[in-house]
């Protein structure tokens, strides 16, 4: 818990030299994702198009930039050190960008009973949902929910399929 | 099987297991009832003799079919063996004659069941049968005649062989019921889930929603068998609805925001259920009386709380918690209130449901990697796993307390769920219908 409210401070204290820098880091990061893999498109269309390169406003980005999905431990709904990466990154998008919605489901690998996971995947969502909350995220904006272990991402029965599994993944809508 | 049943069935049992050596021994000419003793696992089933049904009036198709039912029911419990000696000797011409004894004493069958078909009307169909000790050539229990519609001969058959077994074990029936579940299409990880009703043996199946409808978990019978509670998508969250199985009318019974419920089952009156409800990160056992609307809190601990069951006389409940810090069983009143474990062996459990007869609880267990299905006493003693499975879930009893149905999914990106039942002593396990999950086992019909 000591870790949870240290961060949820800078993030009080230090809130605007935060997302500037942050929005930097990412606008370079992206450059660098996409420059590495992408070539630049000779394109007939619009010339100012450059494949790949995602503006932060952009949905795309909070999709595939930051991404939607955190991963759990086995049995568990607290949040590890990537999945708070991830939602600090999900919350600074979402507080940029207010006109979204946000859903939250949460999902369990089939180890365990159907109701038992159910009540696990709620357990997630909310984590992750209290964590946006706490980063800034108005309450009126999320929802969540669960699956259990319905619609598992990945189907095979062993570890490297289990830990995609366990996860809760942020949906935005535009209202 | 790591345990028998308890000490005390046991000593009520004995007079019995005296009698069916009795009768296993053979050449005696028995003067005590024909019984099976079924709590042991059977050593050797019974041997019965089945011939077809006599058909009167062109009826000879229902005949059969009649004849096939009962034998398949009866087989299907690994307590008979059916003769199948298909000679002259083996046919029923007339029902009302005298039977003659000493050739299915050739045959060595032990109990002789005959019976008929006949029609008065065009829609119409009376059955007869009558069963026999063939030994002590005497008559088991008063000849029977069902009437009812050509179209309901499932049901009449299943009611001849509930007679017929009950008679011969001393059980209650269990044969005439049916079965509520989810069947499945497609991939795993794109699985289309229906909800259907079927006979106990899998006939008549009815699917009461649609492949392109939301989807749907566990469902539960109501103790009329009339309505079925059941999990569903269909708000975007999971929703407890309430189907009415003859209208097909369903309504939401929780639908507030924020709020997710699932877990559901009915008291044994039919006026109350309960149920898990996650609000936050919490979920806690709720109880909802369906006509007044009215919820009450059962459980309020920061822990997980799922999969409610009432006993059969209402008073209390047993359901799942990790408040321990694994999955547990639990028994508080049904008013909620202190909650007292009852589960202490390795591993965790899950899914508790209360049998009709009260003395047991069927549960899954999750231990070392595997699942069972097991049993324990309602006290939390005698633990017995019937099962073992890469993963076993979900058990719900039968009628008569007999006979546990269960989902059973295999591993990997092509495993499936196939529902499948074991008797209580651990004997018989089968398949019962496959791509297919969550069973309810329905009260006997009425």
């Amino acid at each position: 818990m000591l870790k949870f409210y240290q961060i949820e401070n800078f993030f009080l204290n230090g809130w605007k030299l935060m997302k500037f820098f942050f929005r930097v880091i990412c606008m370079i990061m992206t450059a660098l994702i996409f420059a590495c893999t992408n070539d630049i498109e000779e394109t007939n269309g619009n010339p100012s198009t450059i494949n790949g390169l995602i503006d932060f406003e952009e949905v795309e980005y909070f999709t595939e930039v930051i991404g939607q999905t955190v991963l759990f431990d086995i049995d568990k709904a607290d949040l590890n050190d990537s999945a708070r990466y991830i939602l600090i990154s999900q919350a600074v998008w979402l507080n940029e960008n207010n006109e979204y919605t946000i859903f939250i489901t949460g999902y369990a690998d089939e180890q365990g009973t159907r109701g038992y996971n159910l009540a696990l995947g709620a357990k997630r969502s909310a984590a992750v949902r209290d964590f946006l909350i706490l980063n800034g995220v108005k309450e009126d904006r999320l929802q969540t929910s669960t699956f259990g272990k319905e619609k598992p991402l990945k189907i095979c029965s062993s570890e490297k399929c289990y830990s995609a599994n366990r996860r809760a993944v942020t949906a935005i809508r535009r209202d | 099987m790591k345990k028998l049943f308890n000490n005390s069935l046991i000593l009520k049992i004995m007079p019995l297991i005296l009698v069916l050596s009795l009768v296993f021994c053979g050449t005696f000419a028995v003067s005590q009832p024909l019984k099976i003793e079924i709590n042991k696992g059977i050593i050797e089933p019974l041997p019965l003799a089945l011939p077809s049904f006599v058909a009167e009036n062109n009826l000879s198709e229902i005949g059969e079919n009649l004849t096939s039912v009962i034998i398949d029911d009866l087989y299907g419990t690994g307590l008979f063996k059916i003769i199948e000696d298909r000679t002259q000797a083996y046919e029923i011409t007339n029902f009302n004659k005298p039977i003659r004894f000493g050739d299915w004493k050739t045959l060595n069958s032990q109990a002789l069941l005959v019976g008929s078909v006949s029609s008065n009307g065009t829609t119409n169909i009376t059955v007869k049968f009558r069963l026999f000790d063939v030994f002590s050539e005497t008559q088991i229990g008063n000849g029977l005649k069902f009437s009812g519609p050509k179209k309901g001969w499932r049901r009449i058959a299943h009611k001849i062989a509930d007679e017929v077994y009950s008679r011969l074990t001393g059980e209650q029936k269990y044969f005439d019921s049916r079965v509520a579940f989810v069947a499945h299409k497609g991939p795993k990880n794109n699985l289309k889930k229906r909800l259907v009703l079927m006979d106990y043996d899998g006939a008549n199946q009815v699917f009461l929603t649609n492949e392109e409808d939301f989807l749907v978990l566990a469902p539960r019978f109501s103790p009329n068998g009339n309505k079925l509670l059941f999990t569903s998508y269909e708000s975007g969250f999971p929703q407890i609805y309430l189907l009415d199985i003859r209208s097909r009318t369903k309504i939401i019974l929780q639908e507030n925001p924020g709020e997710m419920s699932f877990s559901s089952s009915f008291s044994p009156n039919g006026e109350d259920i309960v149920f898990s409800l996650s609000a936050g990160s919490n979920t806690d056992i709720y109880k909802l009386n369906i006509a007044s609307n009215s919820r009450s809190r059962l459980t309020s601990s920061v822990a997980i709380d799922t999969a409610p069951s009432f006993s059969p006389d209402g008073r209390k409940v047993v359901f799942e918690s990790d408040r321990s810090g694994t999955q547990q069983l639990y028994i508080m009143p049904s008013s909620g209130g202190n909650a007292k474990r009852i589960s202490f062996g390795k591993g965790s459990y899950g899914t508790p449901f209360w049998a009709p007869t009260g003395n047991l609880i069927a549960f899954t267990k999750q231990n070392e990697g595997v699942f069972h299905i097991g049993i324990m006493s309602s006290e939390g003693l005698e633990e017995t796993l019937l099962t073992t499975s890469f993963l076993d879930e979900g058990p719900t009893w039968s009628p008569n307390g007999r006979v546990i149905m269960f989902t059973r999914e295999t591993s990997g990106s092509g495993g499936s769920s196939t529902l499948y039942s074991v008797d209580v002593t651990g004997q018989n396990l089968k398949p019962v219908r496959a791509n297919s999950s969550d069973p309810s086992w329905s009260k006997l019909l009425n």
